[in-house]
């Protein structure tokens, strides 16, 4: 077996997937990654079939260094990172061949909160309850249910198995300037399901003036500062918490809830960040304004589609084939004599 | 009509009754809920029920979402008024009440001017039914604790409460199927496993039945770790 060996982990790396879906009723926490485009983005440049739910690294707040036993295709997505392939400066965004005892050094972030390792074949961990997804909340899933330690090694696929090497293909169109760390300067979102427990007042503080990040973020959810938001006293039976809800606590502070968020809750949920934007928020940076923008459920739509159709652009174009051709015959060449 | 359907965000619809907890309407819930499943619609992620509404998380790439909101109000209207029962299943579940492993026993008895054995005996004089499971896996939300026992939760919450602990928070009374932080009044604990990461699959279901026995310390001690699923079919073919 290939493996991934964790030289630095950093703060808080755990495999991931774009999470544990379905069993939310039974008390599962979805989890899974905080920045889903940077994901998907991650496993279309090495070649991973979405519907396998491919199991990534997500390295939190800082990255990681990382050591592979043997050749595969990768790549850093996220956050912004010095990214250094033994000691030669590699990119991100693109598909990157490692070779045996090849050393990848992304430890230090400058941009963004969260980066993904994706490989070839994805890292090699059995799905529990259909997902990769590491609930360190009740160690579940991902590698032991547990972060990523130094020292820890992960299996993973060579090239040779997650790939057909022996079909003939042209050389394939890589898709340009593209950045999987999206910015902008608003953040989206459409009315929760307690909307009409906020007057209209409320919700004009809620989309004029500027929020930030407070001291309290982290995977289950970013507590976020600005003015006070004050809704009818009415106490709310316990109901689901979606990935993205803007929760209002009783000292009328929001909580965006986020990946591991709990599976229920009970205070009213005046909006929710738009699928497209969640990864945006989740890699804002600490002092800049968050301005809230609301927009119909259409344009939501139309935002999810704008996403997917990127990641699909990137599957048609086959990027990870270049590597395939030009390093792996060079290789085989450089064996024979 | 209290009850109505509406978008919670771009990919959730929830269909919501009125804001009071009844078996009446967790019975809707968990009907409307079922009958939804039964559909197999393309492109619903996942169902989630509880006290008194279900939210349907669906792929927006994927669902005709207008035409699904239609057959939920269409569903919705259909139910209105009527009383659906569902019969769910019934487990008892063995509790050790004392004050080694229930820390608040004594405080929640002196709160309620009530002797240890009173409040043993009305905390297993019922069976509980489970509203919703959330909150941790195989955690129950159980409604119908004597109003004799609702205890308020404790000021500053434990940082860790054992898992298997009993307990009461409020009006609810439930376990703690893992280890994990809390703020209930922990009044006992059960010898069984009710959530164990290696075997993470969940057989309690919403609108089952859960009714707690009190065992002494020996028969506790025998029972320690044994798997809530192995005791329940073991007591099923006894």
């Amino acid at each position: 077996m290939n493996t991934i060996k964790i030289i630095t982990p950093g703060m808080l790396a755990t495999v991931q997937d774009d999470g544990r879906i379905g069993h939310q009723g039974e008390g599962f926490l979805n989890s899974g990654v905080m920045d889903i485009f940077s994901y998907q983005i991650g496993n279309a440049l090495v070649g991973n079939k979405s519907t396998d739910k491919p199991a990534s690294i997500e390295f939190g707040v800082t990255g990681g260094k990382v050591k592979f036993s043997s050749s595969t295709i990768v790549a850093i997505t996220g956050a912004r990172v010095n990214a250094k392939l033994n000691d030669a400066t590699v990119s991100q965004d693109i598909p990157i061949l490692v070779n045996e005892n090849d050393v990848l050094d992304f430890t230090q972030i400058i941009e963004g909160r969260f980066v993904y390792l994706s490989v070839a074949g994805g890292i090699q961990v059995p799905k529990v309850m259909g997902s990769h997804a590491t609930t360190l909340a009740v160690n579940l899933g991902g590698f032991n249910g547990k972060r990523l330690e130094s020292g820890d090694v992960l299996n993973i696929l060579d090239a040779s198995q997650a790939f057909d090497y022996n079909t003939v293909k042209l050389l394939p169109k890589m898709p340009l300037n593209l950045i999987s760390l999206i910015k902008t300067k608003k953040i989206r979102i459409v009315p929760g399901p307690e909307y009409d427990w906020f007057s209209e007042d409320e919700w004009q503080k809620l989309l004029n003036k500027p929020f930030y990040l407070g001291k309290y973020i982290d995977r289950m959810g970013y507590r976020i500062e600005g003015p006070m938001i004050i809704f009818k006293p009415e106490n709310l039976l316990s109901e689901a918490n979606m990935n993205g809800a803007i929760q209002i606590s009783r000292d009328g502070q929001p909580i965006v809830l986020l990946a591991d968020r709990a599976t229920h809750g009970g205070y009213p949920v005046i909006a929710k960040v738009i699928i497209s934007d969640l990864g945006i928020l989740a890699q804002w940076p600490q002092h800049k304004p968050i301005h809230f923008e609301k927009v119909s459920l259409n344009d939501a739509w139309l935002a999810s589609a704008d996403r997917a159709e990127v990641v699909q652009g990137i599957y048609k174009s086959k990027p990870w084939e270049i590597l395939l051709h030009s390093r792996t015959m060079a290789n085989k060449i450089k064996r024979l004599f | 009509m209290n009850s109505k359907v509406i978008f919670s965000g771009d990919t959730s619809i929830n269909v919501v009754f009125e804001n009071v907890v009844s078996e009446k309407i967790s019975n809707q819930v968990l009907s409307i809920a079922k009958l939804v499943e039964r559909q197999h619609i393309n492109g619903l992620v996942d169902i989630i029920p509880a006290y008194r509404e279900v939210t349907f998380v669906f792929d927006p790439l994927v669902i005709d979402i207008a035409s699904f909101k239609q057959f939920l109000e269409k569903q919705l209207n259909k139910m209105d008024g009527e009383i659906v029962d569902k019969n769910g299943r019934h487990y008892d579940i063995p509790v050790l009440y004392n004050d080694e492993v229930g820390l608040d026993l004594l405080e929640v008895a002196k709160y309620h001017g009530l002797s240890i054995e009173e409040v043993i005996h009305l905390h297993t004089a019922q069976a509980y039914r489970i509203y919703m499971l959330g909150f941790l896996p195989g955690f129950a939300y159980l409604g119908g604790l004597d109003v004799k026992l609702h205890t308020p939760r404790k000021k500053t919450p434990r940082l860790r409460i054992p898992a298997g602990s009993i307990a009461i928070g409020g009006e609810q009374t439930g376990y703690y199927p893992v280890d994990s932080p809390g703020g209930w009044q922990i009044i006992g604990q059960t010898p069984l496993v009710m959530f164990d990461s290696n075997r993470p699959e969940i057989k309690l279901h919403a609108g089952d039945r859960m009714k707690f026995y009190a065992i002494d310390k020996l028969e506790f001690q025998k029972l320690k770790g044994t798997h809530f699923d192995d005791f329940v079919s073991k007591e099923k073919t006894l």
